[in-house]
């Protein structure tokens, strides 16, 4: 499984999204299941899987599947 | 730490006759809570089912989450706070809960992490495995400040 389909299904795996209700430019609170509860599922998943812990300002900044590989990067994980 | 009916109360806001828990054993804050219920002439025996009286699944998967909500809310600064159920998975009812059976309940919080809680909740009678389940729960003021700008 490469880097970037990893990434996808801890969005697919921790927000419970069908694959083909996923896509790239999903966005939180786009869909149902990427509210606020599910967005800690997710921060949690992906602490989790890339050994990281993020800021406070990072998990609020983490609005779409995009913008959280541009935030990763900080934390030297790379999943583009 | 053991909590009476004045202890639970001080706790968490259900209240009879929506108050699952009679006595709690054990809690140890962000970690487990054990205790038990006693089944006696509680008001849903009278509609579920006049001839088969017996507790209802959803109530017995409250039951479990009240408990498990005291590992949330004895931690500093959470008392009498509302917890929120989020999810449950893994449910499983193995038998039927009548008047008389006092239903012990213990509860684990595997996990603890800005404001979600996950959780497993057991429930037995006599020993014998009456129910069980995992869920998360939700203390929404902990999660506000995450989010999303």
């Amino acid at each position: 499984m490469s880097d970037k389909q990893k990434y996808k299904s801890l969005f697919m795996k921790s927000l419970s999204i069908e694959p083909e209700k996923f896509n790239e430019n999903l966005k939180y609170n786009e869909i149902d299941e990427w509210d606020s509860i599910g967005h800690m599922s997710l921060i949690a998943a992906i602490e989790e899987e890339y050994k990281i812990t993020f800021e406070t300002d990072d998990i609020v900044d983490f609005s779409s599947f995009k913008k959280g590989i541009e935030l990763l990067k900080k934390y030297n994980v790379n999943v583009a | 730490m053991k909590l009476d009916l004045k202890g639970i109360h001080e706790y968490q806001q259900n209240r009879h006759p929506y108050l699952f828990i009679d006595y709690v054993d054990e809690v140890i804050p962000g970690k487990i809570a054990n205790g038990f219920k006693d089944l006696k002439d509680d008001w849903f025996f009278k509609v579920h089912w006049p001839t088969d009286p017996n507790v209802p699944g959803m109530l017995q998967i409250e039951a479990m989450v009240q408990m498990a909500a005291l590992t949330i809310l004895t931690l500093p600064n959470n008392k009498g706070k509302v917890v929120y159920l989020a999810s449950a998975d893994k449910i499983t009812f193995k038998r039927k809960i009548v008047p008389g059976d006092r239903l012990y309940l213990k509860t684990k919080l595997k996990s603890w992490n800005r404001g979600i809680g996950k959780c497993e909740g057991v429930g037995t009678v006599n020993d014998k495995l009456a129910c069980k389940a995992e869920f998360t729960l939700v203390l929404p003021e902990k999660i506000k400040k995450y989010t999303v700008r």
